[in-house]
């Protein structure tokens, strides 16, 4: 995307430029002339996420000195609440499974109070389907021409679930919960196109249940079966007891946001780094405007998609390197409107859509009590690529217009009040790790286990059992626990 | 500052963090293992469950039984074990592998020097 390459040219000009001053705080601290060094902190975290924040307080915890980096003006990174929309809906990490322990411990811990998530479907979880300009129900999809599946059960599947229920019946059986990284499986690290198509699947039943409104990746062929395997394995588990899934209070952020204030040190917002230095005894982590931190080790949780816009001197070793520049994310896109009256009690459809339109996926957000309806169209695969290549306003108002077609009884319902494009954020650049084929084989998934150099990472791509929110706080904790072996 | 001020105001500087790990003032300091425990586990009599079952004594008990509050997974009740130095070290190493289909999200412990050092504070925890 020409819209990338651009910022990563001016990113990696800026770098140059900061560089210089770079060196001559570096030169100057050599000379006793110019007064004692300030003592470093031990680990310069960079971003404050859950997995840099969870890291920041087990270290701080233990005795440990932290600085910690962040380049937005807010916390949270991907946990994101939307404060400007009544309602404060989540617009990042949004559903909090029962068997996420460190995030629900963390939220107990610092009272930030947990209340079930109003359901995004209707009772029985049904969404309207609207594809190729008709709408139908769940009953109604079954028995349709358009549904690609000859028989039950994948027929009488919704064309939302289709995907997953095709995969679960030949799940590899994993000897423990990491085992999708284990090299013994490393041959079914293929793209779920391959091994459907061996099993039979044309291409409209791949598209219709991988490439319209995809949960992961764009299509069949980009996502690696073998990540999707993984992902059952780690809903299985974190369902746990099938208690109610939970947000916090006025929006996840509360969550990131209760940890930095139980931080001893400061979160310093508005530090986008753009170069890691390291040398023999500490790592300098340069801003866009030249400032230079430095620590005795450095924490870098920076998704891989802005981890590459990073110059790191010395350069990462290969593995690493190619992990940071390939490593895919979701693209999303978001609309969010206000709902003037409930049009679902005029039309009797269930509210949430699942629509093959520019609108993709159309979703009731919000608590439904603190604030009018909600609604939320999430977008995702190359929908949202389009989406967001136009200008926002035109954006919007085709999502508008797409819901409002697939929906009469919506005309003049809806009023669109924010639009969140998470592919071209810059401190995000997607939504979450979307393993491709054969990436998880090349060693990936993997890279990031052990330090390199005075840099560690940590950050949602680098959990080993949970994904989200959970596998990011995970991931936080194994950084932490190596760090405190190390200094 | 007197030096006793200064560990005073160093000791509530943390306070607000360690408040919910609280400890008795018989209790040993954790070894660092532990730290991948507590988001699941409490380990003194009659602390609440959280994800995970509180694990008070837990030793010599039957898996999936002590906390008849607490929802096991299936595969773990019907797996027969009970809970001793040595059947905890296995299940420490891989609880996946030593019972299938178990819902403990934990990815193991290889070091068997820091397994031994979690297992022989729980034990003295957990009494
Ligand atoms: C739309 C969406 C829906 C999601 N839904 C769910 C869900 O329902 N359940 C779930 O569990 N998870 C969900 N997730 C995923 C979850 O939110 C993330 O996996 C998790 O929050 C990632 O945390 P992290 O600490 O690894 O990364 P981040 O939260 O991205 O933290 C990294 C931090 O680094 C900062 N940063 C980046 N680049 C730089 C730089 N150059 N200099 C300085 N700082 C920088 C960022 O601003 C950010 O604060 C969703 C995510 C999105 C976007």
């Amino acid at each position: 995307m020409s819209g990338g390459l651009t910022r990563r040219t001016l990113v990696k000009a800026g770098l140059a430029a900061a560089l210089v001053p770079a060196a001559a705080t570096a030169a100057a601290r050599k000379q006793p002339a110019a007064g004692p060094t300030p003592p470093a902190t031990d680990v310069l975290i960079l971003g404050a996420g859950l997995s840099g924040l969870n890291a920041a307080m087990l270290l701080e915890e233990q005795g440990f000195r932290v600085t910690v980096l962040e380049g937005r003006e807010r916390l949270g990174g991907r946990v994101f609440s939307l404060d400007d929309v009544a309602g404060h809906p989540d617009a990042g990490g949004g559903v909090i499974a029962p068997g996420y322990a460190r995030v629900i411990d963390r939220a107990n811990q610092l009272k930030v109070p947990l209340v079930p998530i109003m359901p995004r479907a209707d009772k029985n979880g049904a969404m309207t389907i609207h594809l190729a300009g008709q709408s139908l129900s769940a009953a109604q999809w079954a028995q349709s021409p358009l549904n690609p599946f000859p028989e039950s059960p994948l027929r009488t599947t919704p064309p939302y679930a289709v995907g997953m229920a095709g995969l679960r019946p030949a799940a590899p059986i994993f000897q423990s919960a990491d085992d999708w990284r284990n090299p013994a499986f490393a041959d079914r690290d293929q793209s779920i196109a391959e091994y459907l198509t061996a099993k039979g699947w044309t291409p409209e039943q791949l598209r219709i249940a991988f490439a319209v409104n995809p949960g992961y990746g764009n299509s069949a062929s980009d996502l690696s079966v073998l990540m999707m395997w993984h992902i059952q394995e780690n809903m299985r588990i974190m369902i746990g007891d099938g208690g109610p899934t939970v947000h916090a209070q006025g929006g996840n952020m509360r969550i990131p946001e209760a940890m930095a204030a139980a931080l001893k040190s400061e979160v310093r917002l508005n530090q986008h780094v753009i170069g890691i230095r390291s040398d023999s005894d500490g790592v300098e982590a340069v801003t866009v405007d030249g400032t230079v931190h430095r620590g005795r080790w450095l924490l870098c949780t920076l998704p891989a998609s802005t981890a590459r816009l990073v110059n790191f001197a010395p350069a990462l070793p290969l593995l690493q390197q190619a992990a940071i520049d390939e490593i895919a994310y979701n693209r999303t896109f978001q609309v969010f409107f206000e709902v003037a009256e409930p049009f679902w009690e005029i039309d009797g459809q269930p509210a949430a859509m699942w629509t093959d339109t520019l609108a993709g996926r159309v979703m009731p957000v919000g608590d439904g009590v603190s604030g009018p309806n909600l609604l939320m169209a999430y977008v995702n695969g190359h929908a949202a690529d389009l989406l967001s290549r136009l200008p926002p306003d035109q954006a919007v108002a085709r999502v508008l217009r797409s819901i409002e077609r697939a929906r009469p009884a919506a005309t003049q319902k809806l009023r669109p009040v924010r639009y969140v494009n998470w592919q071209d954020d810059p401190f995000a650049g997607g939504a979450y790790t979307c393993w491709r084929p054969g990436q998880i084989r090349a060693g990936f998934a993997k890279a990031f286990d052990n330090a390199v150099g005075r840099v560690i990472f940590a950050g949602e791509h680098t959990a080993r059992l949970a994904r989200g929110m959970e596998g990011a706080m995970e991931s936080g904790e194994r950084a932490a626990l190596q760090l405190m072996e190390l200094l | 500052m007197t030096k006793f001020s200064i560990a005073l105001a160093a000791a509530f500087a943390v306070a607000p963090i360690f408040s919910a790990y609280a400890q008795t003032a018989a209790s040993q300091p954790a070894p660092r293992a532990w730290l991948q425990c507590r988001a699941c586990h409490t380990i003194k009599a009659g602390e609440a469950n959280k994800v995970g079952p509180n694990l008070n004594k837990v030793f010599g008990a039957r898996a999936g039984a002590i906390r008849p509050n607490f929802v096991y997974s299936p595969a773990l009740k019907s797996s027969g074990i009970v809970w001793n130095e040595k059947t905890l070290d296995t299940w420490l190493i891989n609880p996946a592998k030593m019972v299938r289909g178990n819902r403990m999200a934990y990815p193991g412990l290889a070091d068997p020097v820091q397994r031994k050092a979690l297992i022989d504070w729980m034990r003295k925890e957990a009494r």
